[in-house]
């Protein structure tokens, strides 16, 4: 009995990219369904800005369609893509001259209308922007695409080592900027 | 195992391989053993999980725009997904069971609540003397010569009951007899002389009763007669005896100004003008957004609508109007890893409509209508300007520009969506 689109693999559908126009469409939504709000996170959180955030978005789907055409095989096709959107990322951010500000001119934004857990929320996005490349880099990977350390040791070609040290110190410096907001939702809990 | 602070192994550290499932079997017991014994510790492991329950909250960050999404697929020269994700079957045949039982009953409640309701339009006659003698029911069926076996219109002799519109008493009985007082007899005694006793039928109109009566020539007057005893219409039908379509048109003529003497209504539509039911069937075409590209077939993007109202004052309808159509909004549904945009909402309202027959040019009359309701996603609101024209039969249509506006909520976030169609129709007024 013939699979069902949702039943193949992401090695399996990044192979129907090379077929004809109207299998590698349908492999190819499959495809963007799985791994799209991984991408979208990514992007979103790593650069901050939206716009920048859904040129690279788009780009990295492009570059991920053109080279089934080139590759051969596909262990691991998140990683790939999330490979593409990370390097597009940096080198936006590398064109970029970056103004750094402190963390309370950073929350200028009125948060009063919104519920405790909104405004974490907001804070902890914030958080994120401020920290350097390399531990946002490695906290977006392990938080919101939920790569494990060897995944993301791959995608960044660091040692799992320090993938683990960017990771901890990126969760210690974001808990360090949320702590008190934590602790004030804790006492009325 | 050794948590000296210049490894990695300090208990912090562990604290974040074990929330990220990266800990090693040997160092979990060492570990679940400090965080017994050390506050500092636990706060921060409860610190670490809120921190990824407010990561788990940042939905905005893994879904991706509409917009984006049909960039991306268009850039590759591909259908945007959301026309791959159609509706499952079920769900269109539960809308339109919905809708089909709904107009169903609206229509049932229209067809057998208008009656009692608005009054009948059914004219009748009442019963007569034939030539051979017999008395036959020419009521409810227009029918002027109907026979009827067992007619509630029973045959008196000049008697009205008490429940008639000549007496003081209660006028509510659905009895079928009327006794014409002994005063009423001028009445009668002007018209030709009657050897044959006539029936009418009373109704619960206050101020009119019909009476009729054949006189020896076969012919048949019928008066309208008002509480004052005075004759408003004086209407000699002519022989009816082998002319059925002459007593019929005639006869007719003449219901048309008495009451409805159904036993069950005994309302009287002559002072109480018509209330007219219209149904409207209409197809919209949007052309002011671009949701039709998003539409797998013209049947996704075309909207039906229906409209059934029922005169309230002159000019004015009031009614209820459903339908389905598309509209441009975000994702709202979850399939997969992600959200597709619903290709069409089912939607309920009430409406007025205003026609302004007052500018009619060759019977094609200018309207506005207006329908506010709810729908599948939000409220919803509908403006519709237009020329309709209602031939002889009630059959007509319209045409016109509608728009609407649609308010509905995702992620927290109001959004509102609205669009100017074209629309136009078939329209049956009864």
């Amino acid at each position: 009995m013939k699979k069902k689109l949702e039943e193949h693999r992401d090695s399996e559908l990044f192979y129907m990219l090379k077929g004809d126009k109207q299998t590698a469409e349908k492999a190819f939504a499959e495809l963007y369904a799985r791994l799209s709000p991984r991408v979208y996170a990514y992007c979103k959180r790593f650069l901050g800005n939206r716009e920048e955030a859904q040129d690279v978005f788009q780009e990295a789907f492009v570059k991920f369609f053109e080279s089934a055409k080139v590759e051969r095989e596909m262990q691991n096709a998140p990683a790939f893509i999330i490979r593409i959107a990370r390097n597009l990322c940096l080198n936006r951010r590398r064109k970029e001259t970056v103004d750094l500000v402190s963390f309370e001119e950073y929350m200028i934004e009125d948060y009063e209308q919104l519920s405790d857990k909104e405004e974490l929320l907001e804070i902890l996005k914030a958080a994120i922007e401020l920290l350097p490349d390399e531990y946002r880099d490695a906290f977006i990977l392990r938080e919101y695409d939920g790569m494990s350390y060897q995944e993301i040791s791959e995608i960044t070609g660091e040692k799992v080592a320090n993938v683990r040290t960017r990771i901890h110190r990126a969760k210690q410096k974001v808990r360090d900027i949320l702590q008190p907001y934590l602790r004030e939702m804790q006492k009325f809990n | 195992m050794n948590m000296n602070k210049n490894t990695q192994n300090t208990p912090s550290e562990l604290l974040t391989r074990l929330l990220d499932g990266e800990l090693e079997y040997g160092q979990e017991q060492l570990l679940y053993d400090k965080l017994a014994q050390d506050p500092e510790l636990q706060a921060e492991m409860n610190d670490m999980i809120a921190i990824r329950e407010t990561v788990r909250r940042d939905t905005d960050a893994f879904t991706p725009p509409a917009e984006l999404t049909n960039s991306v697929f268009s850039t590759l020269g591909f259908v945007a997904p959301m026309n791959q994700y159609p509706a499952p079957k079920r769900r269109y045949l539960l809308r339109y069971s919905v809708l089909a039982l709904l107009f169903l009953a609206v229509s049932t409640f229209i067809a057998y609540q208008s009656d009692f309701i608005f009054g009948s339009k059914i004219p009748v006659v009442s019963s007569i003397q034939t030539e051979d003698g017999e008395t036959r029911n020419t009521s409810k069926t227009n029918d002027a010569v109907t026979r009827s076996e067992s007619s509630d219109l029973a045959v008196s002799n000049n008697s009205v009951s008490k429940n008639n519109a000549l007496t003081t008493e209660d006028r509510n009985a659905s009895s079928s007899l009327i006794n014409i007082p002994s005063e009423q007899k001028p009445i009668a005694e002007e018209a030709p002389e009657s050897e044959s006793a006539t029936t009418v039928q009373s109704n619960t109109n206050k101020d009119l009763i019909a009476f009729a009566e054949t006189n020896q020539d076969g012919i048949i007057y019928n008066q309208l007669i008002d509480q004052s005893n005075s004759i408003i219409i004086d209407n000699p039908i002519g022989r009816h005896i082998n002319d059925k379509q002459k007593a019929f048109s005639n006869s007719f003529d003449f219901a048309r100004a008495i009451s409805n003497i159904d036993s069950r209504n005994m309302q009287n539509t002559y002072s109480s003008g018509k209330r007219e039911k219209t149904l409207n069937l209409r197809g919209v075409y949007a052309i002011s957004n671009d949701e039709n590209k998003l539409q797998s077939s013209i049947i996704e993007s075309f909207t039906i609508a229906a409209f059934i109202s029922s005169g309230f004052v002159e000019n004015l309808s009031i009614g209820a109007e459903f339908g389905r159509e598309p509209y441009n909004q975000i994702f709202v549904k979850q399939q997969s890893a992600g959200y597709v945009q619903d290709p069409s909402i089912v939607w309920l309202g009430i409406g007025a409509k205003y026609d302004f027959t007052e500018v009619s040019i060759y019977g094609i009359t200018p309207f506005a209508q207006l329908v506010a309701g709810g729908s599948e996603l939000g409220p919803i609101g509908r403006a519709f300007l237009g020329m309709s024209k209602t031939y002889s039969n009630g059959i007509g249509f319209n045409f016109g520009i509608e728009s609407s506006l649609m308010l509905y909520k995702n992620q927290n976030k109001y959004y509102t969506s609205d669009k100017v169609s074209l629309s136009g129709g078939v329209l049956y007024r009864f």
